[in-house]
């Protein structure tokens, strides 16, 4: 592999490696910004995932249908857990950290029974009819980035699309700022009329959707199939991109970037035996985002009601 | 944030009649029953709905764990990583610090026995009376230097504990696999990503020939024990309250919660530490990838369904050993997947948060 192939493939490794982990994070800056923390995403996600490979699994018969099927699957499937994490965060007012383990142990355990049961342990896993890549006419043709940037699979380019949206719709409408008064101070756009909780219910549904397609991703386009635990950990890293990128959709792209970085040279460097181990690129991110948070690298100030339960008859 | 125990306070009043009775009856045992028989029955009906036989799945876990001598030991080995991590938690959550940590610090702890007895055991002489002792202190400082980076972040830079302890503990799973998988202690033979077992004067004797108990169960059911005291009999413990069940109140009575928060915070990272070391040396001689099956996020369900009381974590811990030693019998005999333990867990925190939950109580008093 010359040198152009192997930046070819980093750069695309990297945009691929980085999409799941942007349509979570984009769903977790809403919930955020309007003060809910969802730390339900990795379980989230995990269930999408199950639910994206079943709905493309029985959907077969269809094959030009039955990813897009997967994915329907895996964004409802995700509504309804973020349903059950609102029903008890926002109805009852229970603790946002506690809920959302209960949702990712929930998860975990309910995807591997669930599989288990319906394709057994034995064998290598049920494989699905997937998104495949395909070739941007005339743009993947460009020397040295086309192939990088425009030979993707259909759902990284509607992933990207919807960085500019969130942005919009989250700093340039009125529903945005509604959203984001929610998050920094709910008595104060309660006063004016909104229903606090009603917008962070709408917030948080949006934020399980993205996070089930986002987990729907990796069982439908990363690879065609489901294995119990295959997050791996990505929902965690969506909570940590989003805290790096600012709670800023366009900044959060940039951070998913870095991650998708640190997954592709994770995956070639322990491939090339180089003198450093991949596991550096791994740690990096989380060590950023702490530095971030700490203030070492531009302070970030999180949501002022972040966590905090709203009641609206005190 | 929201308070457990403050909560439990305002289910008083829904069981007043009873409570005027039998308080500490309906604290103590009533509800944490309810809890975990709803928590049960919610588990047996999804069990049902995917197919298979909730009693016959319950009997074969309750047999297993229970129904021998070798069956109660292996419970009680099991039990112990959840005892010590929730005691973590329990501390940390009874000073109002949200520490999601205690897996890093589980693994923190772990990593420093394993550097300890594959690396420094056989320079020094060969007797378990200095080399255990010293493995254990080393993985208390471990883990009490992992827990105060959240603190001291959060003390001086304002930063949401939730959120640095989830990232320290990714940035400790990469650790120990950068220190096992290619790294300094990766072992020997560079065959796997695991370490070289410990020295055998490192790890903890086994106290019978039938099963694998140890004496490290005794060291933490007698940690709760001192810690029971500490919280509820002594000035530190006192401190840990105030500022757990109000910070600006505990900082206007005279107690610096910056300061408390430093404290606590290490204790609760060298107690998840310690854990780990002696699960390390007591079961697992060597340090894998697959070291934790997570008990820092257990402890969590673990501390609340104990209602963050140390002696009452014992009973928890117990239980969630049970169900983890259960559930291989339930993946044996019957067929589901042994994870079913995460999902039962996660009924039980639900549950908790459902019967904690402010709003019912106050809505059904109102009536």
């Amino acid at each position: 592999m010359n040198f152009i192939e192997l930046f070819e493939d980093i750069l695309a490794a990297t945009i691929r490696g980085a999409t799941p982990l942007l349509i979570a994070a984009l769903g977790e800056v809403v919930s955020q910004r309007a003060g809910v923390i969802n730390i339900g995403i990795e379980g989230m996600m995990l269930i999408g995932a199950l639910f994206g490979m079943l709905g493309s699994f029985y959907a077969s018969g269809l094959p030009f249908y039955a990813p897009w099927i997967g994915l329907l699957f895996a964004g409802v499937s995700g509504l309804v857990t973020a349903a059950l994490f609102a029903y008890f965060a926002i109805k009852l007012r229970g603790d946002q950290v506690v809920i959302g383990t209960a949702i990712t142990l929930l998860a975990l355990g309910l995807t591997e029974v669930v599989y288990r049961r319906l394709f057994g342990e034995t064998g290598s896993p049920q494989s699905v009819v997937n998104f495949k890549e395909f070739d941007v006419p005339v743009l993947s043709q460009i020397p040295l980035l086309g192939k990088a940037f425009f030979s993707h699979n259909i759902i990284v380019f509607i992933a990207i699309l919807l960085v500019p949206c969130v942005y919009l719709f989250l700093f340039h409408t009125q529903q945005g700022l509604r959203i984001r008064a929610c998050g920094e101070h709910p008595k104060a756009i309660s006063t004016v009329g909104s229903n606090v909780s009603l917008l962070r219910t709408m917030c948080l549904l949006f934020a399980g959707t993205m996070a089930g397609i986002g987990g729907g991703y990796l069982s439908l386009a990363d690879v065609p199939y489901f294995i119990p635990e295959m997050t791996a950990g990505r929902g965690f890293i969506a909570l940590a991109i989003v805290i790096f990128g600012k709670w800023h959709p366009m900044k959060v792209f940039g951070a998913a970037l870095l991650f998708g970085f640190g997954f592709a040279l994770d995956n070639r460097f322990q491939a090339s035996g180089l003198g450093i181990q991949y596991q550096w690129f791994l740690m990096l991110p989380f060590v950023l985002g702490l530095a971030v948070l700490a203030g070492f690298v531009g302070r970030a100030e999180a949501p002022l009601a972040l966590g905090k339960p709203y009641n609206p008859s005190e | 944030m929201y308070n457990l125990p403050a909560s439990y306070q305002k289910g008083k009043l829904y069981y007043k009649k009873i409570l005027e009775k039998y308080p500490r009856l309906v604290q103590w045992v009533v509800v944490p029953m309810f809890i975990l028989s709803g928590a049960f029955i919610t588990n047996g009906l999804i069990i049902l709905l995917c197919g298979y036989n909730p009693i016959q799945a319950y009997s074969a876990a309750l047999n297993v764990s229970f129904g021998s001598i070798t069956g109660i030991g292996e419970t009680l080995v099991k039990s112990t990583p959840f005892l010590m991590t929730g005691l973590s938690v329990a501390i940390a959550f009874r000073c109002g610090i949200w520490n999601i940590g205690a897996e890093g610090q589980f693994l923190m702890g772990a990593l420093s026995a394993t550097w300890f007895g594959t690396k420094i055991a056989t320079l020094l002489p060969n007797t378990s009376w200095i080399a255990i002792p010293l493995c254990l202190t080393l993985a208390v400082l471990a883990g009490g230097i992992w827990g105060v980076i959240p603190a001291i972040l959060k003390v001086t830079r304002g930063v949401n504990e939730v959120i640095s302890t989830i990232m320290l503990n990714y940035i400790a799973i990469h650790f120990v696999s950068l220190m096992i998988d290619g790294g300094p202690l990766q072992e020997a033979s560079k065959t796997g990503p695991q370490s070289d077992p410990i020295a055998h004067w490192v790890s903890l004797p086994r106290l019978f020939d039938s099963h694998r108990v140890h004496p490290g169960i005794g060291i933490a059911v007698v940690l709760a024990i001192i810690l029971t005291f500490v919280l509820f009999r002594t000035t530190f413990g006192y401190q840990i309250r105030a500022v757990g069940e109000g910070a600006a109140a505990a900082e206007a009575a005279g107690f610096s919660v910056a300061h408390n928060t430093i404290r606590v915070f290490c204790l609760s990272g060298a107690l998840a530490a310690l854990g780990g070391a002696i699960e390390l040396m007591a079961l697992t001689p060597r340090l894998s990838d697959s070291f934790s099956p997570g008990y820092g996020y257990t402890a969590i369900a673990v501390a609340l369904l104990a209602k963050l009381h140390p002696l009452l974590t014992i009973a928890t811990a117990l239980l969630f050993g049970a169900l983890s030693k259960g559930s291989f019998a339930m993946e044996a005999e019957v067929g589901i997947s042994k994870q079913v333990t995460w999902m039962m867990q996660a009924i039980i925190l639900l549950f908790v948060i459902g019967l904690g939950s402010v709003q019912i109580f106050q809505k059904r008093t109102s009536k």
